[in-house]
């Protein structure tokens, strides 16, 4: 696990370039913590910054071929690495060293920008080829690992992490009133936007190739959320989901070092425990954040599973007050808005996680989108039938989609009948399975001066998307969680750029392709998709503490508004003063006045959850906003470590010939 | 305080907007970004709180409560039955 960061740049010119791409590294120093290393040639400059993993001796980076036509800066982990590595000796190729970078880059050079859907990993590269001036940029196909980049008149900039940006000179962040709206709607940017201006990012599944003038993105690999179905009976279905898990986690275990598991208490990450435990030669080390708030607590089942599987199991105990102290760096980190404060508690597991001596954890996510986990699948599939039910079936269904929240209980089942029949047919084309969720975007938009349609370059994204008006509502839901709630908030946000902020490395061996497929072809072929995730339940029935395979699912959260209300920490004065407020250009200073006003003043109890979400939208941007665009180093925490050991230093600008090694 | 100005005042305030201002009394209030799910419900607790009335399936199923002015013509409509339930 590693960052990267370059630039191409006919003006920058002589020292400044080093200095440049040494700023920019050392501002994702967290990335990478034990070395660094750049290469530099007329016009490009590219580094990394590398967190040792896999052959921690040969793997330094930037990498090149023998030849020095082909430069690598490879930004995550290729599980299927040693297979790709046989494959590519049968062919001919030779290997100097044992990592998976130059696994990456002898299957750039052998099959060119096809051996994309060859990798199985997590992943942001940056390909050189020196020969013709082109550089590619590529990402892994769910969203694991980040890549930005920035085309400016004067400079193409790209890195993991939009902050690196800040060490170019003359480079301003300006956040984008659009992107902030459809932010605010759909709850993360589109796969290939940021709220920024001018900042993009590489779509999951994209690349983008750069030569001279020209860009060119392309899809490498469509996401597909339909298979073949399954043909067998439902023991052979589960037992065939088992195993593509197994293997998956065991590709997963592949480390130079100790691999531990985050454990949330829920089913997916006991099963992740459960098979690392499998196939560990050593005790397993699981990591939890537990609440002080009872609401949110979820550290009884957690200590259930550990036990039951016998981990050495560590808990993390998470405040209001933490939550309150810890925002503007988690928020730093995060670099976009958030409409929860989840990911601060795995902001600071993740430290604890590092403190413990652990650089790479396995973790859940991916599984409620593969397996249709989620209430918002079985409130799509309810919607889609609505008008053929009866009566009886719609209560009965009704009754079963969010036993977590209190207004869809039994008191009111009549009006929640009068909404969903008003929510039965599709408004927005494409978007039917989201439409109740996005009247609390709806609602978050009315933060902005600027209320346009929000939805108007998701809709022209799903139009433009293959395939996409041929799929089921239910899947089109699943397309629409894993581009964006999975991708732009919780493998992002809430994952690795929490993660990453204490080098952390987090893999999900729900997202292995072929897990994906397996899913696809098993989902809604043996139940009716009402009882969650049936089938994974049915695969690993016997081997969980029962509570595991039982419970209903408890969505991770933790304290919202109510623990900056609580606390009232400085950076609130952000959106308590109207001075402060007014910075913010593209607000709309009498709704967010009231908001706030509400917030501070009514009872927990009563702010509702649009109302909540809305306040976290708000605080983020506005510290976004300080930290970014106004550029205050007060509340610019986590400032770049000072101490960066620069491994591997090339220069091969005609300008000053000489090649370095160690400096 | 009149009718509408009670259902008025209790939208303007629980979903943070102001008629005149941003709304007018036929804005779709889904469409509008006023009212979700868990809104929609406190609605309607209110209107059958407040004037006493009590909605069935009729009423929920007709596609009424989406405006100021649509929701005050049913509760006007409501009150003027002979025997509201």
């Amino acid at each position: 696990m590693c960052g990267l960061a370059g630039f191409l740049s006919a003006e920058l010119q002589g020292d400044a370039v080093p200095q440049v791409i040494t700023s920019m590294l050392s501002l994702i120093h967290h990335r990478g913590p034990d070395e660094a290393g750049y290469y530099l040639d007329d016009g490009i400059a590219m580094g990394a910054v590398r967190l040792s993993i896999i052959d921690i001796a040969g793997g330094s980076q930037p990498m090149a071929d023998r030849t020095g036509r082909y430069w690598i800066c490879f930004n995550g982990e290729l599980y299927n690495h040693i297979e790709l590595r046989d494959e590519l000796r049968g062919l001919g190729r030779t290997f100097r060293t044992q990592s998976d970078t130059e696994v990456v880059l002898q299957a750039w050079i052998q099959w060119g920008p096809a051996c994309l859907t060859r990798f199985n990993g997590a992943f942001g590269l940056a390909v050189r080829d020196a020969a013709t001036g082109e550089l590619f940029l590529a990402r892994d196909r769910y969203g694991k690992r980040p890549l930005f980049y920035a085309d400016r008149p004067d400079a193409f900039l790209f890195a993991s992490e939009m902050k690196a940006f800040r060490a170019f000179p003359g480079f301003r962040f300006e956040l984008d009133p659009r992107e902030l709206a459809s932010i605010f709607a759909v709850w993360t940017p589109l796969p290939d936007r940021t709220p920024f201006r001018d900042i993009r990012q590489v779509p999951v599944g994209g690349l983008l190739t750069v030569r001279g003038e020209r860009r060119l993105l392309s899809t490498y690999e469509q996401l597909r959320v339909d298979a073949p179905p399954f043909t067998g009976t439902e023991e052979d279905a589960a037992a065939f989901v088992r195993e593509e898990l197994r293997k998956s986690v065991e590709l997963r275990l592949r480390s130079d070092v100790e691999v531990g598991v985050y454990l949330s208490g829920g089913l997916d990450s006991s099963i992740v425990t459960k098979l690392a435990t499998d196939l560990s030669r050593s005790q397993v080390r699981t990591f939890s954040v537990e609440f002080e708030d009872k609401t949110f607590d979820e550290s009884g089942s957690q200590r259930s599973v550990a036990a039951h599987l016998g981990t050495l199991h560590s808990s993390l105990a998470i405040s209001s007050a933490d939550i309150a102290e810890n925002f503007p760096e988690a928020v730093y980190h995060a670099e976009v808005p958030a409409f929860r404060t989840a990911f601060v508690p795995m902001y600071l597991l993740s430290r604890h996680v590092r403190d413990s001596g652990i650089k790479v954890i396995l973790s859940g996510e991916g599984a409620d989108e593969a397996f249709l986990g989620y209430s918002l699948f079985r409130e799509t599939l309810l919607r889609a039938s609505w008008n053929d039910l009866s009566d009886e079936e719609k209560a009965a269904k009704l009754a079963s989609l969010y036993p977590e929240l209190g207004h869809f209980g039994p008191g009111h089942r009549k009006h929640l009948t009068g909404l969903f029949s008003q929510f039965s047919t599709e408004r927005l084309p494409g978007l039917f399975s989201h439409e109740l969720r996005y009247q609390n975007g709806r609602f978050a938009v009315r933060l902005l001066k600027d209320r346009d349609e929000p939805f108007g370059d998701l809709l022209d994204l799903v139009g433009a998307t293959p395939g996409y008006a041929a799929l089921s509502p239910t899947q089109k839901a699943q397309w629409l969680e894993y581009k964006t709630l999975l991708a732009g908030y919780l493998l992002s946000t809430q994952g690795e750029r929490m993660s990453l902020a204490h080098s952390v490395e987090n893999r999900c061996p729900f997202l292995d392709p072929a897990v994906v497929r397996a899913a696809a072809s098993v989902n809604l072929g043996y139940d009716d998709g009402f009882q969650e995730k049936a089938i994974l339940k049915k695969a690993f029935r016997g081997e969980l503490p029962q509570s595991s395979l039982t419970r209903p699912k408890q969505p991770y959260r933790a304290p919202g508004a109510a623990a900056f209300k609580d606390r009232r920490p400085d950076y609130m004065e952000l959106l308590l003063s109207d001075t402060e407020l007014a910075h913010l250009d593209c607000v709309d200073p009498a709704f967010a006045r009231k908001l706030v006003n509400k917030v501070m003043s009514t009872p927990d109890p009563e702010i509702s959850t649009k109302e909540d979400q809305t306040f976290v939208y708000l605080l983020s941007t506005a510290v976004l906003h300080h930290q970014y665009v106004r550029n205050q180093e007060d509340r610019m925490s986590a400032a770049p470590e000072s101490r960066m050991e620069i491994r591997t230093a090339v220069d091969h600008r005609l300008s000053r010939l000489s090649v370095g090694g160690t400096r | 305080m009149s009718r509408t100005e009670k259902i008025q005042q209790y939208i303007e305030e629980r979903f943070l907007v102001e008629f005149g201002g941003d709304l007018d009394a036929d804005t779709d209030l889904f469409k509008a970004g006023v009212i979700d799910s868990f809104g929609y419900i406190q609605l309607m607790n209110f209107l059958e709180d407040e004037f006493a009335f009590q909605m069935d399936e009729a009423d929920i199923l007709t596609d009424v409560f989406v405006s100021l002015s649509s929701i005050d013509d049913f509760v006007a409509r409501k009150l003027a039955e002979p025997n509201p339930r």
